[in-house]
C-alpha cells in the first residue's frame, strides 16, 4: 500500500514535553502547541462533519477542554497529538450524540481501493458499493479504527496512540475488523 | 433500510487559507478558566478531611521518625544518618577491591561516531565534541569510557547513592539503568564542548506490572557530584521493546509455588545480566574495529537523483543530527558528484518519487544506518518519507572501490585477530552460566518438593515483570546519568539493631536494603536505635560488610520471621565466608 507515514521523533517529543510543562503552569504557553496541532485537528474533524461552522466550534471545545485538562496530563512516550485526537473524537462523538444526526464519515476513492487490497478481495474490487453498505453495519468503535486506518491513512503506531492502545492491539482489531467485514460483505451480496 | 452512518464521497478539502481564518488562540485564552472543583455531597467532603487529617499525621511520623521535619530539636536517627553520609565521599564505592569495568572506544574527533555496547544501547558522537580544561578544541582521537549499571548489585558496588532531594523530601530513585561516561586523551580527562551532545540510547530492564502497556513515566537524572545531589535533566522517552511478550495474566499469587516460580525467573533474569554484563567485559577488553562500508555503484537502470546540499535543511541540527550533516558535507566534498537512489525497501517507485518532488516545500535528511538514509519530503500539510542510498559513479566509484578494498583486507585481519583472542573466553562464559542454570532449576525442584512435603504458608508478593526498554536521551555532558523515577519511602518502619551471629553488635556502618520489586538500592547508618522502612508484602534483602571485607546478610526468607506487629527487630546477620574478589563474587553472594 502506497501511504504517507507521519513520525514523531524521540527527540520531537522531549522538547514538546517542556512546552506541555510549560504550559501546565501558564495557560499562556499553550499557544505553541495550538499553532502546532490547529490545523490537523481541524482536519480530522471537519473530515467527520464536514461543516465549516461546526468543526470551528467543536475544535474550539477539543483546545479548551485540552488546556482545561492538561494538568493531569503525563508524558506517556506518545506523541501529544494523540491526546488532542483522542479529545477530538469524544467531541464529535458527543456532538452527534446530542444531534441524533447520523455520523459521517468521509472516503476518498483511493483509500477504499486501498482496503480492498488489504482484505486480499480482489475479486470483490466489482462490489464496491456492497463495501460501502456493509461498513454502514459496522459499530463505531470498528468503524473507527477503519477511518483512522484506510480513510485517514495511519500507520499503526498512530492508530494505536490516538486509541490508547499498543500498536500490536491496534494490528489485531484491524484485521479482526476486516474479517467481520468480510463477513458482512459476502452476506450482503448474496443474491436474494 | 435505516442507515448508521452518512458516508460521503471524496469531500472537498479545506485549504490552509481557510483552515487558518477559524484559528485564533487569544480568542480561545480569553474563554479559558481553569477547571472549578466539583462540589461534592457533604459526606464526601467529610470523607475527605478524615483522609486528609489521617494522611497529614502519617506524614508527620514520616518526618518525625526520618527527621526531614524541621520542629525536631533533639539528635534524630535522620539526623545522624545524614551527618554520617555527609562525612564521607558522596560516591562511596563499598568495595573498593572491586574495580569497575569501562567500555572503551576509539572516536576519531573529526568524524565521531556510532558506538554499540553488548547489551545493545549505543552511543552516537558527533564531531568536534571535545574540549580541553582550557576551552580549546580537542584535536585527534579520543577515548571515550563508558559504563552500565542494571541492577542492585551494580547500584551497590559503585556506592553512588540512589537518593533524591525534592523539596526537603528524600526519594530514593528507581533506575531503569544508569551509565557513567567520560572521555580521554593521554590519559587526561576532555570536556564535551559546549553546544555538544551525546545521543544514548540505553537497553535496560524496568520493573512493571503486567497489566501495564505502557511503562510508569521515568525521567533522566544528572548526578551532581559537587552538590551531591541528582539534578532533573529530562523526561526518559522509554520504549518497550518486548512489546509482544507473552504475559501471564492469570498467573495465581495463591498459587503456594507462586513465591517460588517468582524466585526462579528472578535467579534466571540475574543469571541474563550477569551473563550481559560479563560478555560486555570480555567484548570491551578488545575494541572492535569499525567495519568499511563498501561504496554503492548508481543503477543504470534505476532512477538516479542529485540533492543540492544547500537544500538539505534540518533547522533542529544539533547531537546527532549536526554529525549527520558534517558527515554529509564530506561525502559531497569528497566526490565529484554525489548522487541518490531509492533503497530496496523505499516503498514507492520512481514515478512516485518524482511526482513526490513537485511542490515540495522543505527536505529534511537523516541517517538511519551506515547506507540507509530517510529522506522527508515535506509539503503543505503532509509529508512522504523514504529510504534512500548514496550512491556513485564513475572515477567516484573507482577511487571509492579502492579505498575500501585496502580497508576492509585490515579489518578481516583484525577481526580474525579479535575472535580468537576472544573465543576461549566466551566458551567458558557460556559454559559457567549454563551450569548456574542447571543450578537454580535444580534449586528450584528442590524448593517446590519441600513445600509439598511441608505445605505452605507465604506471604504474598506483588506481581512484578521485567520487560525490556530503550531508554533515549541526550547527554549535555560527561558524568553519572540515570534514568529512573523517585519513590517515597515505604511506611512500615522498624526500631532496629544489627548483631552477627556471634552476638556481636554492628554499628555507625553503612548498611543496604532491596527490596526485589523495586529496582534500587537503599543504604543507610546501621547502628543500634536505626529507623528502617520496608516494604513487608515484598522481598527484601539487607546486607553490610564486615571489617575483614565480607558480607554480611539478613535474607528474603529472614524478612518473613519478623513478627507482623512488630515495632522493634534485631537483625541477625549471617556472614558469608567467601573472600571478595570480583563483581562475580559479590552477586554470588547476594542472589543466592
Amino acid at each position: 500500500m502506497n501511504s504517507f507515514r507521519r513520525t514523531v521523533s524521540a527527540e520531537a517529543m522531549n522538547s514538546e514535553w517542556t512546552e506541555i510543562q510549560a504550559a501546565q503552569a501558564d495557560p499562556a504557553m499553550f499557544r505553541p502547541l495550538y499553532n502546532r496541532y490547529f490545523e490537523q485537528i481541524f482536519n480530522f474533524v471537519y473530515k467527520r462533519t464536514l461543516n465549516e461552522e461546526l468543526c470551528s466550534d467543536i475544535v474550539s471545545q477539543v483546545f479548551l477542554k485540552a488546556m482545561q485538562r492538561l494538568d493531569g496530563y503525563t508524558f506517556q512516550g506518545v506523541p501529544f497529538s494523540a491526546w488532542l485526537y483522542r479529545i477530538a473524537s469524544n467531541e464529535v462523538a458527543q456532538h452527534y450524540r446530542s444531534t441524533q444526526k447520523n455520523r459521517i464519515v468521509s472516503i476518498e476513492d483511493y483509500s477504499l481501493n486501498s482496503m480492498l487490497d488489504e482484505m486480499e478481495t480482489d475479486d470483490m474490487a466489482p462490489f464496491r458499493s456492497v463495501l460501502v453498505n456493509s461498513l454502514d453495519e459496522l459499530k463505531e468503535g470498528d468503524l473507527e479504527i477503519i477511518e483512522l486506518r484506510f480513510f485517514e491513512q495511519r500507520p499503526f503506531r498512530e492508530v494505536a496512540n490516538i486509541l490508547g492502545i499498543t500498536e500490536s492491539n491496534a494490528k489485531v482489531r484491524t484485521y479482526r475488523v476486516l474479517e467481520r467485514l468480510k463477513k458482512i460483505m459476502l452476506r450482503n451480496i448474496k443474491p436474494e | 433500510m435505516k442507515k448508521n452512518y452518512d458516508i460521503r464521497f471524496n469531500p472537498r478539502r479545506l485549504s490552509k487559507e481557510e483552515i487558518a481564518r477559524h484559528k485564533d488562540f487569544d480568542a480561545l485564552l480569553r474563554q479559558y478558566r481553569p477547571t472549578p472543583a466539583k462540589v461534592k455531597p457533604l459526606y464526601r467532603r467529610m470523607a475527605f478531611w478524615v483522609a486528609a487529617v489521617a494522611a497529614a499525621a502519617a506524614v508527620a511520623l514520616l518526618l518525625v521518625y526520618t527527621g526531614t521535619g524541621t520542629a525536631v530539636g533533639e539528635n534524630t536517627y535522620a539526623q545522624r544518618m545524614s551527618d554520617y553520609f555527609q562525612q564521607r565521599q558522596f560516591i562511596d564505592a563499598p568495595m573498593t577491591n572491586v574495580k569497575p569495568t569501562f567500555a572503551s572506544y576509539k572516536v576519531d574527533v573529526n568524524q565521531g561516531g556510532i558506538f554499540e555496547y553488548p547489551s545493545g544501547s549505543k552511543l552516537i558522537v558527533p564531531a568536534a565534541a571535545f574540549t580541553h580544561s582550557d576551552g580549546s578544541p580537542v584535536a585527534g582521537e579520543v577515548t571515550i569510557k563508558y559504563r552500565e549499571m542494571h541492577d542492585f548489585v551494580d547500584f551497590f558496588l559503585s556506592g553512588i547513592p540512589m537518593t533524591y532531594d525534592s523539596a526537603g523530601v528524600q526519594y530514593t530513585l528507581e533506575s531503569a539503568g544508569m551509565i557513567e561516561i567520560f572521555a580521554e586523551q593521554d590519559g587526561r580527562k576532555v570536556n564535551m564542548a559546549p553546544n555538544k551532545s551525546i545521543d544514548v540510547e540505553l537497553v535496560s530492564h524496568v520493573n512493571m506490572s503486567p497489566q501495564l502497556n505502557v511503562p510508569p513515566g521515568y525521567n533522566i537524572y544528572k548526578l551532581d557530584e559537587e552538590k551531591r545531589n541528582w539534578v532533573y535533566q529530562n523526561v526518559d522517552n522509554m520504549e518497550v521493546l518486548d512489546e509482544d511478550r507473552p504475559v501471564d495474566l492469570n498467573a495465581d499469587k495463591k498459587d503456594p509455588a507462586y513465591k517460588v516460580k517468582r524466585e526462579l525467573e528472578e535467579k534466571l533474569q540475574s543469571i541474563l545480566i550477569n551473563q550481559e554484563s560479563e560478555m560486555a567485559a570480555i567484548e570491551a577488553s578488545f575494541p572492535k574495529p569499525k567495519k568499511p562500508i563498501q561504496p554503492e555503484q548508481a543503477d543504470p537502470n534505476e532512477y538516479v537523483f542529485d540533492l543540492d546540499f544547500d537544500d538539505l535543511k534540518n533547522p533542529n541540527a544539533s547531537g546527532s543530527l549536526a554529525k549527520e550533516q558534517e558527515e554529509l558535507s564530506t561525502m559531497y566534498r569528497q566526490y565529484e558528484k554525489m548522487l541518490w537512489q531509492l533503497s530496496d525497501d523505499a516503498g514507492i517507485s520512481a514515478e512516485e518519487l518524482r511526482d513526490g518532488f513537485r511542490n515540495v516545500s522543505d527536505i529534511v535528511i537523516r541517517k538511519l544506518d551506515a547506507r540507509t538514509y530517510e529522506l522527508t519530503l515535506q509539503k503543505s500539510d503532509e509529508s512522504l518519507i523514504i529510504k534512500v542510498n548514496p550512491v556513485l559513479s564513475g572515477s567516484d566509484y573507482e577511487n571509492a572501490m579502492a579505498d575500501f578494498n585496502r580497508d576492509f583486507a585490515y579489518y578481516t585481519e583484525r577481526i580474525q585477530e579479535r575472535e580468537n583472542a576472544l573465543q576461549a573466553q566466551k566458551d567458558a562464559l557460556a559454559q559457567k552460566m549454563a551450569e548456574e542454570k542447571r543450578l537454580a532449576q535444580l534449586s528450584f525442584e528442590e524448593k517446590i518438593a519441600e513445600l509439598q512435603s511441608k505445605g505452605h504458608d507465604y506471604a504474598i508478593t506483588e506481581e512484578i515483570i521485567k520487560r525490556k526498554v530503550i531508554n533515549r536521551f541526550t547527554a549535555r555532558g560527561f558524568g553519572i546519568w540515570n534514568c529512573d523515577r523517585p519513590i517515597p519511602p515505604d511506611m512500615l518502619i522498624l526500631t532496629a539493631n544489627f548483631t552477627s551471629e556471634q552476638g556481636e553488635s554492628f554499628t555507625n556502618k553503612t548498611a543496604f536494603l532491596v527490596d526485589k520489586s523495586r529496582n534500587t538500592v537503599y543504604r543507610f547508618l546501621a547502628e543500634d536505635g536505626a529507623k528502617l522502612n520496608f516494604n513487608r508484602n515484598s522481598q527484601n534483602l539487607l546486607w553490610l560488610i564486615t571489617d575483614d571485607n565480607k558480607i554480611a546478610v539478613f535474607r528474603p526468607e529472614d524478612f518473613q520471621g519478623i513478627e507482623k506487629d512488630a515495632k522493634n527487630h534485631e537483625f541477625v546477620m549471617r556472614t558469608i565466608d567467601k573472600e571478595i574478589k570480583e563483581e562475580k563474587d559479590v552477586r554470588d553472594v547476594l542472589y543466592l
